[in-house]
C-alpha cells in the first residue's frame, strides 16, 4: 500500500499544475516567485520528512487515534474539526475553480451552480466509500492519468510556439525578496502528504522514508512546469492576461495524428478526472478527521454503523450546500481572493500540524 | 413383523400414496422381506444384481446379511425418521430380519461431459462439466490429484435439497474466505435452487447488485486452475456450472485462452478486450456528449460529416441512441431464446433490414449505425457472460449522465462507476484494485506460480 | 427507501434536461471569420461569418457554405445581429481560419484580437491570415478540390499536409503573444484567391501592433525557413552550367546578440543546413565536387540571409525575436526596451552558414 501514498502526493502535484497555485505565482512573477519556488521546495520537503517520521512512530494509526491518546477532548476535538474543515476546503476550492473552467470551455450555457452541483454529487458519492476503496480508485486513475499529463507536458515543451527566450527573460527577476503568499502557494503543491493523517491506518509509513528523496525532484519539475511553461507560450506579460494560463496554452497544441485534434479537450477531461478524484480524497479525509471526534463514544455496533452512515451523508451534503452557497455569493475575482487568503492561512496551520506530530512522536519514543 | 408393516404404511401415507412407490414383498429364509423404493429414481438393474441375485445364491441368512453390509452404499438404519428422505434420495429400503437397511441404487442421469458451449476457447480443453455432482467431482479429482483437496458436502434449499460440494485446497485457500462462505451458506433461506447463478444471488450480501462477485464457469480447466490459486469452488448438483469465489474484476475479462497462447498474442488479446470494454461502455454516451454538447472536440471533417448525416433526423440524439441500443438488446435477447433453427433469421431481419432501413428512413444517422454495430461487437468480446451482461446494463446510466451534462457527465459517470467497482468486495477481496504482478494476487489467469506444495 | 431516492433522483434530473442540450444538426458551424473595412464610415468593422451547410455526402468541389455579413462597431455586437439572421445556433468551435483585411490592420490589432482570445470556443490553433484584395473575397472563394468549406485553407496552412517553404502559417495564440509582448513582432501570411485555388506565398510583417510592410515571395520563404526549421527549403546555387539545387531538409538557425566592448554590436547568426542535391547540370562524381558545392551553397545562404535580415532591420520589424534575446541578456525594464529601440537599427549581421550535403539523390 506504500505506493498509494505517492499516488496521492503525485495527484496534488499534477492538479496544481493548472489550478490556483500558478494563479498566485504568476501574479507575483516579478516579485520573487522564482526564489519562493526554491524556498518552497526546501520547506515542502522538510515538512514531508518530519511528518512522515512523526507518523511512522505510530504504525497503523490515524491522526484521530493518536490525538485520542495524547490530548484531552477539549483540545483535540476543535483541532480535529479545524483540520478536517481546512482539508475539505482544499478540495472545495479546486472544485469551484474547476467549475469555472467547465463553464468556460465545456458547458458554456449551463448554470454554474448546476455544474458545481453535479461535481459535488459525484464527490459526495465517492467520499462516502471506504478509505481503502478510495486508495484503489486513486491508483487506477493515476495510472491512467499520469502518462497523459506527462504527454501534455512533453507536447508543450516540444511545441513550436514554446519560446524558451521568454523564460530566460525571467532570469532578471530571480533575486527578489519573495512574498509570503507566493511561498505559501508554492508549498501547496506538496500538500498531498497530509493525507497520511488518515491513510497511515493502511500504510506502513516506515517504508516511505527510503523513497522520500524522489518527491523534491518531482516537486522541482512540477513547480517549474506550472510556472514557466505558460510563460514560454504567452510571454512574461501576456501570461497575466488569462485566467487559467495552463488551460489556455494547451489550446496552442495540436495532436496532428490524434483521435482528438485539440490537446485542450484532452487536458480538460483529464483534469476533470483529477479534480474529482482530489475532491473525493480531500472530502473523505476531512470526513474521517471529523469522525475522529466521536472516537470512544461507541454504542452498540449495529446502530453505530447506521448512525455513522447517516452522519456521513448529512455532513457531506451539508458541506456540499455550503460549497454551493460559496459559489453563489462570490464572483470569480472574489473567489480567487478567498483562495489566496486561504492559502496564506493554510501555511502556518500546516506548519503547526507538522511540528505537533513530530514533537509528540519524539515523546512517544522516549 | 407388525412393526415393519406399520412403518411401511406410514411411509405410504407420508408419500401421499404415490403410485411410483414400489413395495416388493416376498418370503425367504422363512421370513418376510420387503423392498421399498421409488420406481423412476432407482436403477432396477442394480437392485436385481446387487440384492435379488445374491439373495438367491446365499443359503444362509447371515451370509446374505454379510453381503448386504459389504456393499459400499449400504447401511443399517437406526433413526427411522429419515426414511422418507432416504427414499427420495434414491435409496432402496430393505426390511429384513427386524432391521431396516438402505442401499443407494439411484440411477445416474446426465453424467457424460459434453462440449463447452458457453465459454469457448480455441486451443484448450473442450469438454465442460456434466450435470452430475459426482461426475464433476471425479473430473476435478482427475485434473487435480492433490491430497490437500478438501471436499465438504451440504444441501441447500428447503424443498429441493440440492446437494452442493465445497472444494478447496487446504494449503492455499484463505480460511477467512472459507468461514465466510460457510457462514453465508448457512444463512440461505430459499426453497428451490437449481443453478449456480441462483446460488450466487443468494450468497450475495446485497439484494440488488449488478456486477458479479463470483465467477460462474462450466470449464473444468478454469475451475482447477482457480483451485490451485487458493479459491473456493462450489459444485452444485444438477447444473454443469460451478461457482468460484472470490473473484475480482480482472477475472471476468480473462479467458482461458490467455494461458494457451504465446506472450504477444496474449497481450494483443488482452489489449483488444480492454479496448472493447471501453468502447462498449462509453461509446454510446460519448456519441451523445459529442453530438449534443461538445461537437468541437472532434476534427472538423468528422463533425461536419456527423452533422450532415444527422441533418434529416427529427429526434434528439439520445432517442437515436436509445432506439438503436434497444434494437440491439432485443436482437440479442431474441437470438438467445429462439430455437437454433430460427436464430439466423432473427439476426438477418434485425441486423440487415432494421439497420439499413432505419438509416434510409432517416430515423438514425449513418454514424449511429456504425456506433451501434461497434458497441454490440465490442460487448461480445468480454469472455465471461455475467460481466458482459453487467456491462450492457451499466451503459444506460452513462447515457443518462451524458444526456444531462455532456462530456462532464460522461467523465463523472465513469468516476461513479469506478467508485462502485472499487468499493465492492468479493468475500473480503477488493473487487477492483491493481496489484502489480505479485504472487499473492487472486486472479484467474496468471502464470505466476504459487510455488509447489509445502 | 433506496428505490424512492433513486426515483426522485431520476425525476429531478428530467427537469434538468434541455438546459444546454443542443444537437449537432441544430448548430451552424462557423468555419471562418473575416473582418473587413466597413463601407459605412460610422462603423468600425465589417464582420463576415462563413457558415457550413453540412450534407451527408462529402464530395470534392461540393462544399456548400453561406456567408453572412454584418457591419458594426464591435465584433460581439455583429455576432449578436448575425445570430438573429440565421435559424440555428452559431457554433464557433470549428472556426479554423480568421481572415483580416489589410486596412483593418492599420489600427491597433491587440484590441481586436482580444475578442478572439477571450472567447473560449474559438480555438487557439485557429490560423490567422490577411486576405487580399479583401477578406470577403477570400472567404467566398470556391476551391475546386475542397470537400468541406474552408478546409482547403486549413490544409494549406497545416505543416504536415503542406510543407512548402512559401506558406507561412500563424496561429491565434502565437499571434496574440507576438502582439502583446515587446521584443518580438507579429507576421501574417497573405491569401490571394486565384483561379480555382489560393495563392499563399507572400506575407506582411507588423511593427508593434500595426502593419508595417509586405514581404515578397522570396522574403517570405526566408522568413519561413528561419522561423520553422522543419520546413524543407530549396536553395539554388550558381548560374548556368554550374547551377545546382539543394533540397534543405533541416535548417538550424542560432542567433546571438553580441555587444563587444570595442566595436559595433552585432548579431551572430549560425545556420546549419543538411540536405540533398536535387538537380544539377554537372555530374558530381567526386567528393571534392560535393565539398565545392557545399561551400558555394554556404556562401549563398549567408549572403541571402544577411540581405534579408538587413531588410527587416530597415523596416524596423523584428519577427524573429531578436529583441527577446536582447532582453534575456539585459533585462526587460522600460529603459532597456528604449535602448534596444536605438540599438536595433545599428546592429550588424554576421552570418555564418554551414551546408552539409548528404547525397546527390539517385544520380551523381
Amino acid at each position: 500500500m506504500t505506493r498509494h501514498f505517492f499516488y496521492i502526493v503525485m495527484l496534488t502535484m499534477m492538479l496544481n499544475i493548472i489550478l490556483n497555485v500558478p494563479m498566485v505565482l504568476v501574479q507575483d512573477r516579478f516579485h520573487g516567485s522564482i526564489i519562493s519556488i526554491v524556498i518552497s521546495i526546501i520547506i515542502g520537503s522538510l515538512f514531508i520528512f518530519l511528518f512522515i517520521i512523526g507518523m511512522s512512530r505510530f504504525p497503523k494509526k490515524g491522526l484521530p487515534e493518536i490525538f485520542h491518546e495524547k490530548f484531552p477532548a477539549y483540545i483535540r476535538n476543535p483541532y480535529l474539526v479545524f483540520l478536517g474543515i481546512m482539508w475539505m476546503a482544499s478540495g472545495t476550492f479546486a472544485l469551484v475553480s474547476y467549475s469555472y473552467v467547465v463553464k468556460l470551455y465545456l458547458n458554456p450555457e449551463m448554470n454554474l451552480l448546476l455544474i458545481l452541483g453535479f461535481l459535488l454529487f459525484i464527490i459526495i458519492f465517492g467520499a462516502s466509500k471506504k478509505t481503502d476503496s478510495i486508495l484503489y480508485l486513486t491508483e487506477i486513475i493515476i495510472v491512467i492519468a499520469a502518462p497523459m499529463v506527462a504527454f501534455i507536458l512533453f507536447k508543450a515543451i516540444t511545441s513550436k510556439f514554446f519560446y524558451f527566450d521568454h523564460i530566460k527573460r525571467m532570469g532578471h527577476f530571480i533575486w527578489q525578496i519573495p512574498s509570503y503568499s507566493s511561498i505559501s502557494a508554492a508549498t501547496y503543491i506538496f500538500i498531498g502528504y497530509i493525507n497520511l493523517a488518515i491513510v497511515n491506518r493502511f500504510i506502513d509509513s516506515r517504508k516511505l522514508i527510503k523513497v522520500l528523496w524522489t518527491l523534491p525532484i518531482i516537486g522541482i519539475f512540477v513547480l517549474c512546469s506550472t510556472f514557466f511553461i505558460p510563460m514560454g507560450f504567452l510571454g512574461v506579460n501576456g501570461v497575466n492576461d488569462v485566467v487559467f494560463p495552463w488551460i489556455f496554452i494547451t489550446d496552442s497544441l495540436r495532436m496532428e495524428f490524434g483521435f482528438i485534434e485539440r490537446v485542450l479537450y484532452l487536458t480538460l477531461c483529464l483534469y476533470l478526472l483529477l479534480v474529482l478524484l482530489f475532491g473525493i480524497i480531500t472530502w473523505h479525509i476531512g470526513l474521517k478527521l471529523l469522525e475522529g471526534v466521536f472516537i470512544g463514544k461507541n454504542t452498540s455496533a449495529k446502530t453505530n454503523i447506521k448512525r455513522e452512515k447517516l452522519f456521513t451523508f448529512v455532513f457531506l451534503i451539508g458541506m456540499g450546500v455550503l460549497t454551493l452557497i460559496l459559489q453563489a455569493i462570490t464572483n470569480q475575482r472574489q473567489f480567487f481572493y478567498i483562495v489566496k487568503l486561504w492559502l496564506n492561512i493554510r501555511f502556518p496551520a500546516e506548519f503547526m500540524l507538522v511540528v505537533l506530530v513530530y514533537l509528540i512522536s519524539r515523546r512517544q519514543k522516549a | 413383523m407388525k412393526i415393519q408393516n406399520k412403518i411401511i404404511n406410514t411411509l405410504k401415507q407420508q408419500l401421499q400414496e404415490t403410485k411410483d412407490l414400489i413395495i416388493h414383498s416376498f418370503e425367504y429364509y422363512n421370513q418376510p422381506i420387503h423392498l421399498v423404493y421409488i420406481q423412476n429414481l432407482c436403477d432396477a438393474e442394480k437392485i436385481k444384481t446387487d440384492i435379488i441375485q445374491p439373495l438367491m445364491l446365499c443359503e444362509k441368512e447371515s451370509k446374505f446379511l454379510l453381503h448386504l453390509l459389504s456393499l459400499t452404499h449400504c447401511q443399517v438404519i437406526q433413526n427411522q425418521e429419515d426414511l422418507t428422505n432416504l427414499l427420495l434420495l434414491g435409496n432402496v429400503l430393505i426390511f429384513f430380519s427386524n432391521e431396516i437397511y438402505s442401499y443407494k441404487v439411484i440411477s445416474v442421469l446426465n453424467n457424460q461431459p459434453e462440449d463447452a458451449t458457453v465459454e469457448m476457447v480455441v486451443q484448450g480443453p473442450q469438454k465442460a462439466f456434466t450435470q452430475n455432482l459426482n461426475t464433476n467431482l471425479a473430473l476435478i479429482r482427475k485434473r487435480y490429484p492433490s491430497e490437500k483437496l478438501k471436499v465438504e458436502y451440504q444441501s441447500i434449499g428447503t424443498l429441493s435439497k440440492t446437494k452442493i460440494a465445497i472444494l478447496y485446497d487446504v494449503n492455499y485457500a484463505d480460511p477467512i474466505v472459507i468461514n465466510e462462505v460457510k457462514n453465508r451458506l448457512s444463512k440461505i433461506d430459499i426453497d428451490v435452487i437449481q443453478s449456480a447463478g441462483q446460488l450466487e444471488n443468494a450468497l450475495n450480501k446485497r439484494k440488488i447488485h449488478l456486477f458479479p462477485t463470483m465467477m460462474i464457469t462450466e470449464r473444468p480447466d478454469r475451475t482447477v486452475l482457480n483451485l490451485a490459486e487458493g479459491k473456493v469452488i462450489i459444485l452444485i448438483n444438477g447444473t454443469p456450472f460451478t461457482l468460484i469465489l472470490p473473484a475480482v474484476f480482472f477475472d471476468f475479462i480473462s479467458s482461458m485462452d490467455d494461458l494457451f497462447h504465446s506472450f504477444w498474442i496474449k497481450m494483443l488479446m488482452i489489449v483488444v478486450r480492454y479496448l472493447a470494454l471501453l468502447v462498449t461502455l462509453i461509446l454510446p454516451a460519448l456519441y451523445i456528449a459529442i453530438t449534443s454538447y461538445n461537437p468541437e472536440i472532434l476534427r472538423s471533417q468528422l463533425t461536419l460529416t456527423i452533422a450532415g448525416s444527422r441533418s434529416g433526423v427529427p429526434y434528439p440524439s439520445f432517442y437515436e441512441v436509445l432506439f438503436m441500443m434497444l434494437a440491439v438488446e432485443m436482437l440479442v435477447e431474441a437470438s438467445i431464446r429462439l430455437p437454433k433453427a430460427i436464430g439466423p433469421t432473427a439476426t438477418t431481419v434485425g441486423g440487415l433490414i432494421l439497420g439499413q432501413a432505419a438509416q434510409q428512413a432517416q430515423l438514425v444517422s449513418s454514424i449511429m449505425i456504425i456506433v451501434t454495430a461497434f458497441v454490440a461487437i465490442a460487448n461480445f468480446t468480454i469472455p465471461v457472460n455475467a460481466m458482459s451482461f453487467a456491462i450492457r446494463c451499466i451503459r444506460y446510466p452513462l447515457i443518462l449522465f451524458a444526456c444531462f451534462f455532456g462530456m462532464v457527465g460522461l467523465v463523472g459517470g465513469v468516476i461513479v462507476l469506478l467508485c462502485i467497482l472499487v468499493d465492492m468486495r468479493s468475500f473480503g477481496t477488493p473487487f477492483l484494485s491493481i496489484s502489480w504482478g505479485s504472487s499473492d494476487k487472486i486472479e484467474t489467469i496468471t502464470n505466476v506460480p504459487k510455488g509447489g506444495h509445502h | 427507501m433506496k428505490y424512492h431516492l433513486l426515483i426522485i433522483f431520476i425525476m429531478v434530473t428530467f427537469f434538468l434536461a434541455g438546459c444546454q442540450f443542443n444537437d449537432i444538426d441544430k448548430r451552424f458551424f462557423v468555419v471562418a471569420i473575416g473582418i473587413d473595412q466597413p463601407e459605412n464610415a460610422k462603423h468600425h468593422f465589417r464582420v463576415m461569418l462563413k457558415l457550413t451547410i453540412p450534407s451527408a455526402q462529402v464530395e470534392a468541389g461540393k462544399s456548400d457554405f453561406q456567408i453572412i455579413t454584418q457591419e458594426s462597431n464591435s465584433i460581439s455586437e455583429a455576432i449578436r445581429v448575425i445570430q438573429s439572421l440565421v435559424d440555428k445556433k452559431l457554433d464557433f468551435g470549428h472556426c479554423r481560419v480568421i481572415v483580416l483585411d489589410k486596412k483593418i490592420m492599420q489600427s491597433n490589432q491587440l484590441d481586436l484580437m482580444k475578442w478572439f482570445i477571450k472567447r473560449p470556443d474559438i480555438q487557439g490553433i485557429t490560423y490567422v491570415a490577411v486576405g487580399e484584395p479583401s477578406a470577403k473575397e477570400v472567404l467566398s472563394w470556391k476551391v475546386k478540390s475542397e470537400r468541406l468549406p474552408a478546409n482547403a485553407l486549413v490544409l494549406a496552412f497545416n505543416e504536415v499536409t503542406n510543407r512548402s517553404p512559401y506558406v507561412l502559417s500563424e496561429i491565434l495564440n502565437d499571434y496574440y503573444m507576438r502582439l502583446r509582448e515587446s521584443g518580438i513582432d507579429p507576421y501574417l501570411p497573405i491569401i490571394k484567391p486565384i483561379n480555382g485555388s489560393f495563392k499563399i506565398n507572400t506575407s506582411v510583417v507588423l511593427k508593434g501592433k500595426t502593419i508595417k510592410a509586405e514581404l515578397n515571395r522570396d522574403e517570405t520563404r526566408l522568413l519561413n525557413e528561419l522561423l520553422n526549421p522543419e520546413k524543407t527549403a530549396l536553395i539554388d546555387v550558381g548560374k548556368g552550367k554550374d547551377q545546382i539545387f539543394v533540397n534543405a531538409e533541416q535548417t538550424k538557425t542560432n542567433m546571438k546578440i553580441i555587444i563587444p566592448k570595442k566595436g559595433n554590436p552585432y548579431v551572430d547568426v549560425q545556420i546549419k543546413i543538411k540536405g540533398f542535391i536535387e538537380e544539377s547540370q554537372k555530374n558530381l562524381h567526386r567528393r571534392s565536387d560535393i565539398k565545392e558545392s557545399e561551400k558555394k551553397a554556404a556562401i549563398l545562404v549567408s549572403a541571402r540571409v544577411k540581405n534579408f535580415l538587413e531588410h527587416l532591420q530597415k523596416l524596423e520589424v523584428d519577427p524573429l525575436g531578436l529583441g527577446l534575446k536582447y532582453q534575456v541578456k539585459h533585462g526587460i525594464t522600460k529603459n532597456e526596451l528604449y535602448q534596444w529601440k536605438n540599438l536595433y537599427p545599428k546592429l550588424e549581421f554576421h552570418v555564418k552558414s554551414d551546408v552539409k550535403l548528404k547525397g546527390t539523390g539517385t544520380m551523381y
